[in-house]
């Protein structure tokens, strides 16, 4: 194994760095203080991570304007490494860790931030007026969120330039981010604005066990410096990298219209630069690789290339100058799977078989975000479904395109899923008390979350898709993100075109479906045929369809029993329909939804019926259950 | 006696009356399964109507899925039935193995009246190596758990890639190894305390020493045992699913059977060599000490 210079720089080169960032704040260069274009923030980091400390010291410089109508007296920031301070954050307490021993707690390494120095530039100290609020919960004990009283009011279209020092204390992964030996992987390291909007209100959320992130748009150039044999990987564009004398090397990235920054620095990565050809110009992108994982590289190109392509045929090509894949080891996973802008985590685990295709589900997944939760910019934290629910409906198409002859999710002998029926599953899995539309911290538990955010809008859309047409569903999807590019629309804004943009009223789907509590159940009732006794041969024939619950149009299929289909379509919401007519033949079977268009439909199981009963299908499958089970007592044999 | 000797004592066609005995308990505790679920499913006047009689629109899995999802009580149901079949298989088969291991020692040319009246008089040894198995084996996987838990504290101090991927391969590794030693000491201490120990940790015991002293042999035999076991599970994966139509559904399920019963023949044939290399390890000696024959 390749032995690394241990990276533990000179305790002077540590206590020089708090000097150099004392004398950096007198000495602000003017540069940091032009909001470059149409930004509505700008971030100036300066940043030295000590490794084997788990500390980072950092300068930071913010250019802030206010956008709203009205002047701004407030500022307020998330400071979300506080979320791993104590067990008795909102972070810990959601998961359960205020109900560990002790003993169990002094094992764990957290972490936190500290903002050691906070002032305008060339006016009023703030450093002393840092307040925590918990505007979420109220949790006292929680200090991810921190407002500051200025005594000059921005006015609207002002800007203001605040200088911050800071110093991280790095924890262990709990969530996202954190360090996991020599592997750093650095998100919602710093402190960050929350966004202003219009009316001059303040979104800013608690860093929450579920919930993801919401930030403004803006310019971003971040130095890192680290020691020589650290491998980075970071939001943007590399600008600059230079070498200090303490050996230390420095790098510079850059980018616009972003909202966050994260990065990635581990000894054990390899730097793959690949380029793609997307719409008539080459996109470039890096995989920081895991050393270990030469065979994933392949996996995770074949995945980006198929999802570039399409959201630039769907949607439009990524607009940014490069994005970086980082492959999480695996003592770090709970850092993988996650988006940032131009920068996201994938998930691969060498010993699953490649039939298993986690590896391109979690890239075709963390990709799509940077179109919802990228670009578009929704509230992760109060309207998740608009991000993780529209994205995953984006999984859906994508891994249905890429895997297009086998099961999309997994091939293996006994078990053959496709990412739509997996969702379709995890939909209706367990209790349905949660809506959709709902802040993330007001979900029961992570399983209900993640059934109704993710799996249960894009069941929904998937069946609105149906319902609508593909083509006309991707197209609502194009305009929506061009019309609201960097712009934070909600789900009322989503709503409004989706009916604009269809030329139909689906009010009655999210009211029912995304902001209440509904679903739906269609079953065949009864079915009736009785031969007519006055004209031979023929038979009065009536079937009844029920909606068990909610409402979704849908195609009813009648069989006859020599071979004849009726089809009628059920598109009024009466909760009761009867099919009565006059054939030749009686009716076989009547089933609803034979195409399996609304897969939120959550019993698939009563929407068939036979006149006559037959057993044979339940012996095929007690057949194939029985024949499990004395495959598995084989096994057990003493 | 050599490995190969005792491999052709072990796979001999007279091994299948064997096979066929626990085949049937086999086929016994399906049988139970068949009807637990039979009650529950087929005789549903629901189902009859709803479930499609040929070409699932969908693969049967799903539709498994489906109706646990919609009827998580009849889940609970068949998982308590299909629970207590097994453990009253693995009793069963518990059982039988001491009968055909002591006619397996008599020369196996015994009657199966012989196998149950043997199969009543060692059950109790049979049970209490087993209780010992499950004692020592027991301790054996918690110093594995805690050896897993070591190195994955390892891996969260050092963040090592590849480190984790050769450190988790050997655990992977070591278990295998640790069930080949586990499986191999729980038979030859069941022929050793049938053949002469009374005790049962001493006839772990010197199983263990046994089981040293002919480790290739053993070795050579286990590989053997699951290469033949990889093989057959391959070749019924190239089957077609039971559900395509009633022929091929009655085909298949026979060809199941019969990759069933040869499953038992290999288990038995393995008994029946590793019987041979202790016979063969343990014989009298030519002449008794301390006289002359007579």
């Amino acid at each position: 194994m390749k032995r690394f210079r241990k990276p533990i720089p000179h305790r002077l080169i540590f206590y020089g760095w708090v000097l150099f960032l004392w004398i950096g704040m007198a000495t602000p260069p003017l540069s940091a203080q032009i909001l470059p274009g149409d930004a509505r923030v700008s971030y100036r980091i300066e940043a030295q991570l000590f490794p084997a400390q788990k500390k980072l010291l950092a300068q930071e410089t913010i250019v802030w304007k206010n956008t709203s109508s009205r002047p701004v007296n407030t500022l307020v920031f998330h400071l979300y490494p506080n979320a791993f301070r104590s067990e008795k954050t909102t972070y810990f307490t959601e998961a359960g860790y205020h109900r560990k021993s002790k003993e169990e707690l002094s094992t764990l390494q957290f972490g936190g931030i500290d903002v050691t120095e906070m002032r305008v530039v060339e006016g009023e100290e703030l450093t002393g007026k840092i307040r925590f609020i918990s505007p979420d919960d109220g949790n006292r004990d929680d200090t991810t969120v921190a407002e500051v009283d200025l005594r000059n009011p921005v006015p609207p279209n002002g800007q203001i330039v605040l200088k911050l020092n800071f110093a991280l204390t790095i924890p262990q992964i709990f969530s996202r981010s954190g360090q996991a030996g020599q592997y750093f992987f650095m998100g919602q390291w710093f402190p960050k604005l929350g966004v202003l909007d219009g009316a001059g209100r303040w979104h800013a959320h608690q860093y929450h066990l579920h919930s993801e992130f919401f930030a403004e748009f803006g310019h971003y150039q971040v130095a890192l410096t680290l020691p020589e044999e650290f491998i980075v990987g970071a939001s943007g564009t590399l600008i600059n990298k230079t070498k200090n004398a303490d050996g230390t090397y420095t790098h510079v990235f850059e980018e616009d219209h972003i909202h966050d920054f994260a990065w990635v620095a581990c000894p054990f990565f390899k730097e793959i630069i690949e380029r793609i050809a997307l719409e008539g110009r080459t996109q470039e992108i890096t995989i920081v690789l895991l050393l270990s994982h030469p065979r994933a590289k392949d996996r995770y190109l074949s995945a980006l290339r198929y999802a570039m392509a399409f959201y630039a045929k769907h949607i439009y090509p990524y607009p940014y100058r490069k994005l970086t894949l980082v492959d999480p080891p695996f003592t770090g996973l709970r850092s993988g799977g996650m988006e940032y802008p131009t920068l996201i985590t994938g998930a691969h685990l060498d010993l699953l078989p490649s039939s298993v295709r986690l590896t391109e589900w979690v890239t075709v997944h963390e990709f799509g975000h940077q179109y919802w939760y990228g670009i578009v910019g929704t509230d992760e934290a109060r309207e998740a479904w608009l991000d993780e629910g529209v994205n995953t409906y984006f999984e859906l198409e994508i891994m249905e395109g890429l895997f297009k002859d086998s099961p999309s999710l997994v091939n293996l002998p006994l078990l053959r899923l496709s990412v739509p029926e997996y969702h379709r599953q995890r939909a209706f899995a367990g209790t349905r008390l949660d809506r959709i539309n709902q802040p993330s911290w007001h979900f029961m538990d992570g399983a209900s979350y993640a059934a109704a955010v993710y799996s249960r809008t894009a069941t929904l859309l998937w069946s609105l898709r149906n319902l609508v047409g593909r083509d006309r569903m991707l197209g609502f999807f194009k305009r929506y993100a061009e019309t609201f590019r960097y712009k934070h629309p909600e789900s009322s804004d989503f709503l409004a075109l989706f009916n604009r943009h269809t030329g139909e009223d689906f009010t009655w789907a999210f009211e029912r479906y995304v902001n209440g509590y509904e679903t739906l159940d269609h079953a065949v009732y009864s079915i009736e045929s009785t031969r007519i006794q006055d004209d031979l041969g023929l038979f009065q024939n009536e079937v009844v369809f029920v909606r068990n619950q909610g409402y979704f149009p849908v195609e009813l299929q009648i069989t006859l029993e020599n071979g004849e289909h009726i089809h009628q379509s059920w598109n009024t919401p009466e909760n009761r329909k009867e099919i009565r007519f006059t054939a030749p033949s009686p009716i076989a079977e009547a089933r609803i939804d034979p195409d399996f268009k609304v897969p939120l439909d959550e019993n698939r199981l009563n929407n068939l019926k036979r006149r006559i009963p037959s057993r044979k299908g339940i012996s095929r499958l007690i057949a194939g259950a029985g024949l499990m089970f004395q495959h598995l007592l084989s096994l057990l044999v003493l | 006696m050599g490995i190969l000797k005792a491999l052709g004592r072990g796979f001999r066609v007279d091994t299948l009356r064997f096979a066929g005995l626990i085949y049937l308990v086999n086929v016994s505790g399906g049988l139970v399964l068949y009807a637990g679920l039979f009650l529950l499913l087929r005789f549903s006047p629901e189902l009859a109507h709803r479930i499609p009689e040929t070409g699932f629109t969908e693969p049967p899995i799903l539709m498994i899925l489906e109706w646990i999802r919609t009827h998580p009580e009849g889940m609970g149901q068949v998982a308590t039935l299909a629970a207590t079949v097994a453990l009253f298989y693995m009793l069963s088969t518990l059982f039988l193995s001491g009968g055909v291991y002591a006619v397996l020692l008599a020369g196996g040319k015994k009657t199966l009246r012989d196998v149950f009246l043997q199969a009543v008089i060692q059950f109790p040894r049979m049970a209490s190596i087993t209780l010992g198995i499950l004692v020592l084996g027991g301790a054996v996987i918690g110093l594995e758990g805690a050896l897993l838990i070591t190195i994955l504290k390892v891996f969260a101090s050092s963040g090592n890639g590849s480190l984790a991927i050769v450190l988790l391969t050997i655990w992977v590794l070591s278990c295998v190894f640790v069930l080949f030693w586990i499986i191999a000491v729980y038979d030859i201490g069941r022929v050793l305390r049938i053949q002469t120990e009374k005790n049962t940790f001493v006839a772990l015991w010197r199983a263990l020493g046994f089981v040293v002293k002919n480790k290739v042999p053993f070795f050579a035999l286990f590989t053997l045992f699951l290469l033949i076991m990889a093989l057959m599970h391959f070749l019924l994966s190239l089957l077609p699913s039971p559900s395509i139509s009633l022929l091929t559904g009655i085909a298949v399920v026979l060809v199941h059977q019969v990759f069933i019963l040869l499953k038992y023949f290999v288990k038995i044939a393995v008994m029946r060599v590793e019987t041979a290399l202790v016979e063969t390890a343990i014989q009298p000696p030519a002449v008794p000490p301390g006289g002359s024959p007579s």
